[in-house]
């Protein structure tokens, strides 16, 4: 069994795919097929707009998206199928081994209990911790995210701190349990700039010191560039590209991945922002077609016709640099590439 | 010096409400703020939430009264007065903020709601007048008449607020104000309705005053950037002077916060220390308790906007002391 656990990547997700009810009897598709392999000690980066199935990903691996919503796929945690657990048995995973942040701090915390008593409920509950220890964990916990006076804040409440300190409050109750993976998903989007940056910095200390997984979701690819190894990029439920970071910057190959990097302002060069012409379509349509075809001025007969699988590009197989574009595969790609430009 | 926006020593204290058993607090939300915006040219304000950047733009667009100090605009005085000659003067300086879904009626449809503003003034003669006028701005914002004559929950994000530009463009504006105007979009829309805006100004030729948290986009639409702290501007010049030599420790500590596209986090300077709270500033430098370089004549003496040389200007006493840049 060890044998196999050490073969496999801590998580591995086979072909998820998620449907929401529409109301009426129907089923929408959210998510489409995602496949997606995250090793101990990894930090990966999940990149996308509103909508792209970023977070659903996450809610689904870990089961809280609720009854009204069907899973489909498989999701291998340390050699176990989680995605067949029942609501009872993911509870011992999702919070202890899988622990999550999400962007809003001060409405994910208890505002009626005070912080300690929330990070030292998750020892005690996670860690089997007696009061006294667990509340001495507490403290170190806090102290490590680098909140200031880290004693008095334990017996305040979370609408007496900031939304930075209350972020460290979030991240020193997730790391309580000391998960294999955080999740952490838009975990600076809230926050201030100076801020932004003492919360990534601090994500990217612990993971070195735990050895744990990260997983950063967020709509800002320069965000995630920060502190993730590897990057991808969904569009409309689908996974579009992935890349190790410095590869993705150096040569995006989907036309969707470079659109975004030309329309974020650079503080290099002022220039004219690219902008991506019309809107994202809804996760749903687009069953058999590139979902990108609409807004993509590279799109022929053959996009809006065949959906384009995520596949190794051409050059950089080895990488591991995979795209789903028709046009990212030809030969003819460089030119195709370099004219949109 | 008639034209363009001026504002000479800009106050503004909110009294913040007795607690319980506490003492009144007040909160300077913009304090001795001077600026001159040439016509014609984008101002963009910078700063962190809290600083005072949104009383600021209130204040300039005369929709709220200042303690004291003075808003000129191409000569004429901006105030809080609201009599005839006030509301005669909306039409000229419009506001375009950060929720469009909330600055939107939404039990109206984009095109009346642009028609309105017409209506409001007094402009744009018939009805079906001024409902062509605002089909014709609405197309001009890339809305499309499809989309024209829908409600507001019926359009995506970036729609909105091309909507929200629309209905404030169309009374031809001469003070445009944008409060966070993308911070709400995603970012392949942010890009559409930033060049949307600096197509329109190169068309129309109107003053703007940007705000937005990311220095990124502040540099990206602006002739000059100011950034704010605490309710004070701590350093004002050309977006290059700023960005790529910021003086004021504060401005290096949001350049070096900035992501850098592709480029690892790998020991940057990463400033300490909680964004303050305004209601407890403290006296001296209001940025001196996060300040790497704080000095203890900091925290006595307030340090005064002091030009470093190309229009370039900081408040901070590690400029005027010595002549060694802040580093």
């Amino acid at each position: 069994m060890s044998v196999i656990v050490n073969s496999l990547p801590l998580l591995q997700i086979r072909n998820l795919s998620v449907e929401f009810g529409d109301g009426r009897g129907g089923w929408l598709r959210v998510l489409h097929g995602v496949n997606l392999d995250l090793g101990a000690g990894e930090c990966i980066g999940m990149v996308g707009e509103s909508g792209c199935g970023k977070s659903v990903t996450w809610l689904a691996v870990t089961q809280l998206l609720g009854p009204k919503a069907r899973i489909d796929g498989s999701v291998l945690f340390a050699g176990e199928e989680i995605s067949a657990f029942s609501q009872g048995q993911m509870s011992a995973v999702r919070g202890k081994r899988i622990g999550m942040i999400f962007q809003d701090p001060s409405s994910s915390l208890n505002p009626v209990l005070t912080i300690g008593k929330q990070i030292t409920e998750s020892l005690q509950r996670h860690r089997a911790m007696d009061a006294r220890s667990a509340r001495a964990e507490a403290r170190r916990l806090l102290d490590r995210t680098g909140i200031p006076a880290a004693k008095q804040r334990l017996a305040q409440y979370p609408h007496e701190l900031s939304g930075g300190m209350n972020q460290r409050a979030m991240i020193a109750m997730a790391l309580a349990p000391q998960p294999d993976i955080l999740i952490a998903d838009e975990p600076t989007t809230a926050l201030d700039a100076t801020v932004q940056a003492q919360i990534l910095q601090l994500l990217h200390d612990i993971k070195d010191e735990t050895g744990m997984a990260l997983v950063i979701v967020s709509h800002d690819l320069g965000v995630v560039s920060d502190i993730a190894d590897r990057i991808h990029v969904m569009y409309a439920g689908r996974m579009v590209e992935e890349a190790v970071t410095a590869q993705l910057f150096a040569s995006p190959l989907h036309p969707y991945t470079r659109g975004l990097l030309g329309a974020m302002p650079s503080i290099d060069r002022r220039q004219r922002l690219q902008s991506i012409p019309g809107t994202v379509a809804p996760a749903w349509l687009n069953i058999s077609s590139c979902s990108f075809a609409a807004r993509c001025g590279l799109a022929t007969l053959a996009c809006h016709s065949h959906l384009p699988e995520l596949r190794g590009a051409s050059d950089h197989v080895a990488d591991g640099h995979r795209v789903a574009c028709h046009y990212a595969m030809g030969p003819d790609v460089r030119g195709l590439a370099d004219a949109a430009e | 010096m008639t034209s363009g926006l001026r504002a000479e020593g800009l106050t503004k204290t909110f009294n913040t409400g007795r607690q319980w058993f506490g003492e009144r607090r007040e909160l300077k939300a913009v304090d001795g703020v001077d600026l001159n915006v040439p016509a014609g040219t984008t101002l963009g304000l910078a700063g962190e939430s809290g600083c005072g950047k949104s009383t600021l733009a209130r204040l300039l667009l005369g929709l709220t009264a200042a303690d004291s100090g003075l808003v000129t605009f191409a000569g004429q005085t901006i105030g809080a007065r609201q009599d005839a000659a006030w509301r005669h003067q909306r039409r000229a300086l419009q506001l375009v903020q950060q929720d469009p879904l909330a600055a939107l009626d939404r039990r109206m449809s984009a095109d009346r709601q642009v028609a309105e503003a017409l209506e409001v003034h007094r402009l744009g003669g018939s009805h079906r007048q001024r409902m062509d006028s605002a089909h014709a701005m609405l197309d001009a914002m890339g809305v499309s008449s499809a989309h024209a004559g829908k409600y507001p929950h019926e359009l995506s994000g970036g729609q909105r607020q091309r909507v929200v530009i629309a209905r404030a463009l169309i009374l031809e504006p001469q003070l445009l104000v944008c409060d966070e105007p993308v911070s709400a979009l995603d970012v392949s829309i942010q890009a559409q309705v930033i060049n949307l805006l600096k197509d329109t100004q190169a068309q129309r030729g109107f003053t703007c005053v940007f705000i937005s948290h990311d220095l990124r986009i502040v540099r990206h639409v602006s002739d000059k950037v100011a950034v704010m702290y605490l309710g004070r501007i701590v350093e004002y010049g050309e977006p290059d002077d700023v960005l790529k030599t910021p003086q004021h420790p504060y401005t290096q500590a949001l350049v070096a916060a900035l992501p850098h596209a592709g480029k690892r986090r790998s020991q940057r300077f990463v400033l300490q220390g909680e964004p303050p709270n305004p209601v407890d500033r403290k006296p001296g430098c209001a940025f001196h308790p996060r300040c790497p370089h704080a000095m203890p004549r900091c925290a006595v003496d307030e340090p005064a906007l002091a030009s470093t040389g190309n229009a370039h200007m900081a408040a901070c006493h590690l400029l005027t002391t010595s002549n060694t840049t802040a580093k």
